[in-house]
C-alpha cells in the first residue's frame, strides 16, 4: 500500500517529457475548470461598480486633511477611507521605528534597570494580541480623558480631551495645490536623475562635481519657482473650542486627531515597536564584537560609536525583517474597524450593508492593500540596495 | 562577611546603575516611571477594580457556550497536554524547574479564586500530572528507557492530541462547533490552523519550487494573494461570500461559521508556513538530494524522508513564532460574532449588571493571552539553542 | 494512456459543472419547514448583546424576548423548546446569513421596512415589539431637543436602520453632525458613557434598558435622559426567506398564537384547565382540541394541530414572555404600544380559525 503510494507520487514528481505533458495538461485543465466554476458562481452576484457613484448617505468622523460629507458619492467615501488607512500606516511606521530603535538599544544598555525595563516592555507587548491592546487603549485610556468641556488646554494652542487631540497646523490655500504636489514629485525624481547623471560624469573625469549639493540646490531653486508660479499661501491655523447649542462643543481648525485614531496608532506603534526592538537588538548583536572594540580604541564616544559604527552596519542586517514588520503594520491597521476608526473595512462594511455588492467591494479592498504593500516593499527594497551599496 | 556582601551589592549597583552621570539620570528617570506604573497597576488591581464581572463570567470566558455537563470531554485532553508539556520541557528545553513551578503556582492561585471546587480539582490534577511527567522524564535513565524512545513518544503524543480531542468532542452525541467558545475556542482554532498549515504549507512550498510551471505559478499566486490582504479581510469574505461560492452538494454551503473560520485560518497559515518552509528548503545543501539519489531512493522518498524533515527542523523556531502569531490572530474571529475570548468578554460587558466594567475584563483576557504566548515564546527561545541541526 | 487520464478527469469535470450551475435558489431550501423537521433542530439567528431581547448570560445560555420566540418556534415545530441552535448574527451579516440558509429564521430586533422586505429577499412576520428610534443624552448636558444636537457627535451601531434615519433627520434640516459608527452595542455604549459622543441613538427599548442599568455610582438612571422624540417607527419581528410561504405562515401564526392566547387569558399556568375544558370554540381551535367532544380543527399549517399547547406549555403567552424578558430591564408594558389592543396598545391577533 505504502510502496504503491510512494511510487505514484514519485511518478508525479519525476521529470520526463511525456509525464510533463500529462501533468501540465491535467493541472491546467483543473485550473481552467476551477476558474469557470468560480466565474459561474460569481455571476449570480452583483458584479458591476455603478453603485459607487451614488451618494453615500452616511457620515464619518473627519480628521485633519479629510473633508467628507454624507452627500458625497460612495467612491469619495471609499477614497477617504483609503486615505485614513494610508495616513495611519505611515505615521504608525514612523512611530514604531522610533520606539523599536529606542527600546532595542536600551535592551543592550549597560544600565541594568533600563535594560530590564526594555525587556519587560518587549515581553508584555509582543505577547498580547494587538486587537486586545487596541481595545484596551481605546476604552481604558483615551475614553477616560476629560470631557471636551473640561478638557486640558495648553495656552490656547493644544487641546486634549476625549474628543481628540488638536494642535496648530498650517492652512495651505491655492487653486493649484494638486499641480504643486504633482510638480514636487516630478522635481524629486528629476533631482535624483540629475544626481546620478553627475555621478556618471564624475566617473569619467578627473575633477569631480559635488553631486549632492548640486542636486539639492537645483531642487530648492525649482521648488521656489514652482511655489511662486502656483501662488500658494501658507497661513497658521490655530485650533479653537467653539460651542454650538447649550452644551455642544467642537474643535474648529487646527490638526485634529480623534481618540480612535490615537488608540489605533498607539496600539500599532507599541506592538510593532516591540517586534522592531527585537530585530534591532538581534542585528546589533549579530555584528562582530571587534567593531565595538575598534570604535572604542579610536576614542569615539558612546553616541558616536552607536550612530557612526554600529547602527549603519546593523541597518544592513535588519532591513529585510523590518520591511516585513512594515507590511504587517499595513495589514494590522485593519483592526481599527472594531473601535470605529473609519478605515477601509469599516467604510466598505457600511457601503456593503447599504448597497450590497460584497464581491466587488472585497476585490477593491484587496487591491488597495496590495497597492500599499507594493509601495512599501518597493521603497524598502530601494533603501536596502542603497544601504548595501555603501558596503562596496 | 556581611561587610563583603554589602560591598558587593553596592559595587554592583554602582557598576550597573550609576556608572556615570548620564547613566545615573537614566536610572532615576527609569525608576520613577517604573514605580509610577507599578503603583498605578497595584492600586487598580487591588483597590479600584471590581472583579465580580470576571468571577461571575469565568465559565463564559473559558468555555463560552459549551454545554453544562459535557465538560468531561475536555478533561483527558487537558491532562494529556499537561503531561506532554512537562515531557517536552524536560527533553528539549532548559527552562528552570523552580521558575516553572513558581509560575504555575501563581497562575493556579489566581485561577483558583475564580474556580468552583470540581474545576479547580481537575486543573490541580492536570498540573500535578504535568509536573510528575517532567520529573519522571527527567530521570528517564532510572527506567531504562532510551532518550530517543521518549522523544518519539512525546512527538506521537503531540500528533495524536488534536485527533483525540476532536474524537472526544464528537463521540456520544458530541458538542457541535457552534457551542465552542471562550479560550477553548481560541486554542482549538490555533491548533487546527497550525496543524492544517503544517500539512498544506510544505506542499505549497514544494509546489512553489516545482519544475512544472503549471504547478509553480498557481502556488505562487495563491501564496502571494493570501499574504497580500489582512486576515480579517479573509474572515469577512468567509462570512459574506464563501456560502455563494461553495457548491450546494452535501450542504457544503451551509457549514458552520466556526468551521469556515477554521478553513480560513488553515488556508491563511499554510500560505505563511509555505514561505517559512521555502526558506528552510533553500538553506539545505544540494548534496542532501544527491546523496539520496546515490542511495537509489526515488523522488518521493527523497522529498519525504530527507528534504522535508530537515527543512522543517531548520525552521522550527520560525514555526513556533508563527504559531504564537496565529494564537494572537484567533482574536479576529470576534469580527464574525463568535464567542471566542474577546467575544465572550464583550458579551460579559454587555450584561445589564456589569455596565462600564470593561477595563477589568479586558485586563483579564490580556493576561490570559499573554500567559499562553509568553510560555510558548520562552519554550521556543530555549529550544533554538538546544535544537541544532541533526540533533533531533 | 492519455485517454485513461482524460477518462479519470471526466467525472470531476461533470461534478464541477453540476455544482457550478446549481443556481442560488436551489442551494437554499425552498421548504424550510420540511428541512427543519428533517434536521430536528432549528437554526435561529439572534442578537447576543442586548438585554431584554437577546444576550449571553454568565452560564453561557441566551435570554431575551427574541430567544423566547426561537424557543416557541422550536416547541411548535419540533415539540421541544430546547432543540434550537442559536446563531449570533451581527447587524451587518444577518440578511446574508438568512439568504445563504445559514439560519432558518432571523429573530434579532429586525425592523420591518419596505426595502428590506422587497430587495433583501425576506418576509417579515407579525411584529413582536413596537419600538421607535430614540436619542439618549446625558442629563447634565442641558440638551432638551434634537435641534440642540446641531454639530454634535452621535454614537450609532453600524449596519442598522438607525444609521440611515439619523442621516435623514439631519440632512433634511440641513444641520451638521458627526457620526461615530461602532461595530457593536458594547462599543457604542462605552463611547457614549465616557462622553465621547453627545448623543447615542438606537431603539428606544435598548436605550431604556441601558438607562435603567446605569451604575448608581455614576448617578443612576437619572443621569441619562431619553429625548422625547421618535426618529422613526421600528416594528421588530421575525424574518424568514422569500418564496417560502409555508414556513412563513408557521412562524407568523406561532407569534400570533402567543398573542391570541393572551387575549383569551390562556397562560402556561392555567393551560391544563383550558385543554381539559375549553371555554369556547375559539379556545378549542387555538389549543387544537375538539369542542365538546367533536373533531379537532386543523388550521392547515402543516404542523400538528395542538402546536399552541406545546408553545404555551414550554414558553408561555405574549404577556408572560414580555413579563419575563422585557419588564426586568425597566420597560413597563401598560400604556405602551405593546399593551394588548383591549388595553390601549396595538398588539392584536387576527382570528385563528
Amino acid at each position: 500500500m505504502y510502496k504503491k503510494l510512494s511510487l505514484y507520487i514519485s511518478w508525479i514528481t519525476k521529470t520526463n517529457r511525456r509525464r510533463k505533458y500529462t501533468i501540465n495538461t491535467s493541472s491546467i485543465s483543473f485550473l481552467l475548470i476551477f476558474t469557470i466554476y468560480l466565474s459561474i458562481r460569481l455571476s449570480t452576484l452583483e458584479l458591476d461598480f455603478n453603485f459607487l457613484s451614488q451618494p453615500a448617505g452616511f457620515s464619518m468622523l473627519n480628521q485633519w486633511l479629510t473633508d467628507y460629507q454624507s452627500s458625497d458619492s460612495r467612491i469619495i467615501a471609499y477614497l477617504t477611507a483609503s486615505f485614513n488607512t494610508i495616513r495611519l500606516v505611515i505615521i504608525a511606521i514612523i512611530f514604531s521605528t522610533l520606539i523599536g530603535l529606542i527600546i532595542g538599544i536600551s535592551r543592550l544598555s549597560s544600565n541594568w534597570l533600563i535594560s530590564k525595563m526594555a525587556l519587560i516592555y518587549i515581553n508584555i507587548f509582543r505577547n498580547t494580541p494587538l486587537l486586545v491592546q487596541i481595545v484596551f487603549w481605546y476604552i481604558a485610556i483615551f475614553l477616560n480623558f476629560p470631557n471636551i468641556s473640561e478638557g486640558k488646554n495648553i495656552s490656547e494652542l493644544i487641546f486634549i480631551s476625549n474628543r481628540g487631540l488638536v494642535i496648530p497646523w498650517f492652512n495651505i490655500k491655492s487653486q493649484l495645490l494638486w499641480i504643486f504636489i504633482f510638480g514636487e514629485i516630478i522635481l524629486i525624481t528629476v533631482s535624483f536623475l540629475l544626481r546620478s547623471f553627475i555621478n556618471n560624469i564624475n566617473n569619467n573625469k578627473e575633477t569631480k562635481y559635488p553631486e549632492n549639493i548640486l542636486s539639492i540646490v537645483f531642487f530648492i531653486i525649482c521648488s521656489f519657482i514652482l511655489l511662486f508660479l502656483t501662488n500658494i499661501s501658507f497661513t497658521l491655523d490655530l485650533p479653537t473650542l467653539t460651542s454650538q447649542g447649550p452644551n455642544i462643543f467642537n474643535y474648529n481648525g487646527g490638526l485634529l486627531m480623534t481618540p480612535e485614531f490615537c488608540a489605533v496608532l498607539l496600539g500599532l506603534s507599541v506592538y510593532t515597536g516591540s517586534f522592531i526592538a527585537e530585530i534591532v537588538r538581534g542585528s546589533i548583536q549579530a555584528l562582530p564584537k571587534g567593531q565595538t572594540e575598534a570604535a572604542m580604541s579610536v576614542g569615539l564616544s558612546n553616541y558616536q560609536r552607536l550612530t557612526l559604527i554600529i547602527l549603519p552596519q546593523a541597518l544592513r542586517i535588519m532591513i529585510p525583517s523590518i520591511t516585513n514588520q512594515y507590511l504587517n503594520v499595513t495589514k494590522n491597521s485593519s483592526l481599527a474597524v472594531v473601535i470605529g476608526y473609519s478605515e477601509l473595512f469599516l467604510v466598505s462594511g457600511i457601503i456593503i450593508n447599504k448597497a450590497g455588492h460584497a464581491v466587488p467591494m472585497y476585490f477593491m479592498i484587496i487591491v488597495t492593500y496590495q497597492c500599499i504593500s507594493w509601495i512599501i516593499s518597493i521603497g524598502m527594497n530601494y533603501l536596502n540596495k542603497r544601504v548595501q551599496l555603501i558596503d562596496n | 562577611m556581611i561587610n563583603i556582601k554589602t560591598n558587593n551589592i553596592l559595587f554592583w549597583i554602582k557598576n550597573n546603575l550609576f556608572n556615570d552621570l548620564k547613566g545615573s539620570i537614566l536610572t532615576v528617570i527609569g525608576l520613577y516611571i517604573a514605580i509610577l506604573i507599578f503603583f498605578g497597576l497595584f492600586k487598580f488591581i487591588f483597590i479600584n477594580a471590581d472583579w465580580e464581572v470576571v468571577i461571575v463570567n469565568f465559565r463564559l470566558l473559558i468555555l463560552g457556550r459549551f454545554p453544562i455537563g459535557q465538560e468531561w470531554r475536555l478533561i483527558p485532553s487537558l491532562i494529556l497536554s499537561c503531561i506532554l508539556i512537562g515531557m517536552s520541557i524536560s527533553i528539549w528545553s532548559k527552562l528552570n524547574l523552580i521558575k516553572i513551578i513558581l509560575l504555575i503556582l501563581i497562575l493556579y492561585i489566581i485561577f483558583a479564586v475564580f474556580l468552583s471546587g470540581f474545576a479547580s480539582l481537575i486543573i490541580g490534577i492536570a498540573i500535578i500530572s504535568g509536573c510528575l511527567a517532567y520529573v519522571l522524564s527527567n530521570s528517564y535513565v532510572l527506567f531504562k528507557i532510551k532518550l530517543n524512545l521518549l522523544k518519539k513518544i512525546t512527538i506521537y503524543g503531540w500528533i495524536l492530541l488534536l485527533p483525540l480531542t476532536l474524537i472526544l468532542l464528537n463521540i456520544n452525541g458530541g458538542v457541535g462547533t457552534e457551542r465552542w467558545g471562550g479560550v477553548f475556542l481560541n486554542i482549538m482554532l490555533a491548533a487546527i490552523g497550525i496543524s492544517g498549515g503544517i500539512i498544506f504549507g510544505p506542499l505549497l512550498a514544494l509546489g512553489r519550487n516545482s519544475n512544472f510551471k503549471s504547478i509553480k505559478y498557481p502556488c505562487i499566486a495563491y501564496i502571494e494573494f493570501i499574504r497580500a490582504a489582512p486576515l480579517i479581510g479573509w474572515l469577512f469574505l468567509a462570512r459574506f461570500v464563501l456560502p455563494t461560492l461553495l457548491p450546494s452538494l452535501f450542504e457544503l454551503n451551509k457549514i458552520d461559521i466556526v468551521i469556515r473560520a477554521m478553513i480560513v485560518l488553515v488556508g491563511f497559515s499554510s500560505a505563511y508556513i509555505a514561505e517559512i518552509v521555502r526558506g528552510g528548503l533553500q538553506s539545505l545543501p544540494k548534496g542532501q538530494r544527491e546523496a539520496g539519489m546515490a542511495l537509489g531512493l526515488n523522488e518521493f522518498n527523497i522529498t519525504w524522508f530527507i528534504i522535508i524533515p530537515q527543512a522543517i527542523r531548520a525552521v522550527i523556531p520560525a514555526l513556533v513564532s508563527q504559531f504564537i502569531a496565529l494564537w494572537k490572530d484567533t482574536t479576529l474571529v470576534y469580527a464574525l460574532s463568535l464567542t471566542e475570548l474577546l467575544g465572550a468578554a464583550n458579551a460579559a460587558v454587555a450584561q445589564p449588571d456589569f455596565v462600564g466594567k470593561q477595563i477589568e475584563v479586558f485586563l483579564f483576557i490580556a493576561v490570559i493571552f499573554w500567559t499562553f504566548s509568553y510560555i510558548m515564546s520562552r519554550i521556543s527561545s530555549k529550544m533554538e539553542t538546544r535544537l541544532g541541526l541533526g540533533k533531533w | 494512456m492519455k485517454k485513461i487520464y482524460l477518462l479519470l478527469f471526466t467525472p470531476f469535470i461533470l461534478l464541477f459543472f453540476a455544482c457550478a450551475t446549481g443556481d442560488e435558489s436551489s442551494s437554499v431550501p425552498s421548504d424550510t419547514l420540511a428541512t427543519v423537521v428533517e434536521r430536528g433542530i432549528l437554526h435561529c439567528g439572534i442578537k447576543d448583546s442586548q438585554p431584554g431581547f437577546g444576550y449571553l448570560q454568565p452560564d453561557g445560555t441566551y435570554a431575551g424576548q427574541d430567544v423566547e420566540y426561537c424557543k416557541a418556534v422550536a416547541a411548535a415545530v419540533l415539540g421541544d423548546a430546547n432543540k434550537v441552535k442559536y446563531v449570533p448574527a451581527t447587524a451587518k451579516a444577518r440578511f446574508e446569513m438568512l439568504k445563504a440558509g445559514e439560519i432558518d429564521v432571523l429573530i434579532r430586533t429586525t425592523t420591518w421596512t419596505a426595502s428590506r422586505d422587497a430587495s433583501l429577499k425576506s418576509s417579515f412576520a407579525v411584529t413582536t415589539f413596537y419600538d421607535g428610534q430614540g436619542m439618549m443624552v446625558k442629563s447634565d448636558s442641558g440638551i432638551t431637543s434634537m435641534k440642540d444636537l446641531t454639530g454634535a457627535t452621535i454614537c450609532v451601531t453600524t449596519g442598522t436602520t438607525t444609521e440611515q434615519n439619523l442621516d435623514d433627520w439631519f440632512t433634511e434640516r440641513n444641520l451638521a453632525y458627526q457620526q461615530l459608527a461602532v461595530e457593536n452595542d458594547a462599543g457604542s455604549q462605552a463611547a457614549f458613557i465616557a462622553g465621547r459622543c453627545d448623543g447615542w441613538t438606537g431603539d428606544k427599548s435598548n436605550l431604556a434598558g441601558q438607562r435603567s442599568k446605569y451604575p448608581s455610582d455614576a448617578g443612576g438612571s437619572d443621569a441619562l435622559t431619553i429625548l422625547p422624540i421618535t426618529l422613526s417607527k421600528e416594528p421588530l419581528g421575525p424574518v424568514t426567506r422569500d418564496n417560502d410561504s409555508k414556513w412563513f405562515d408557521v412562524v407568523n401564526w406561532i407569534v400570533i398564537g402567543t398573542i391570541a392566547a393572551e387575549e383569551m387569558g390562556i397562560s402556561s399556568q392555567n393551560l391544563q384547565a383550558h385543554i381539559a375544558n375549553p371555554k369556547n370554540k375559539n379556545q378549542a381551535r387555538l389549543l387544537g382540541v375538539g369542542w365538546d367532544g367533536g373533531e379537532v380543527t386543523d388550521l392547515g399549517l402543516g404542523i400538528s394541530a395542538d402546536f399552541m399547547q406545546k408553545v404555551l406549555y414550554q414558553v408561555g403567552n405574549y404577556g408572560e414572555i414580555y413579563a419575563r424578558t422585557i419588564e426586568p430591564i425597566g420597560i413597563p408594558r401598560s400604556g405602551s404600544l405593546n399593551a394588548l389592543w383591549t388595553q390601549g396598545g396595538i398588539i392584536y391577533a387576527p382570528p385563528m380559525r
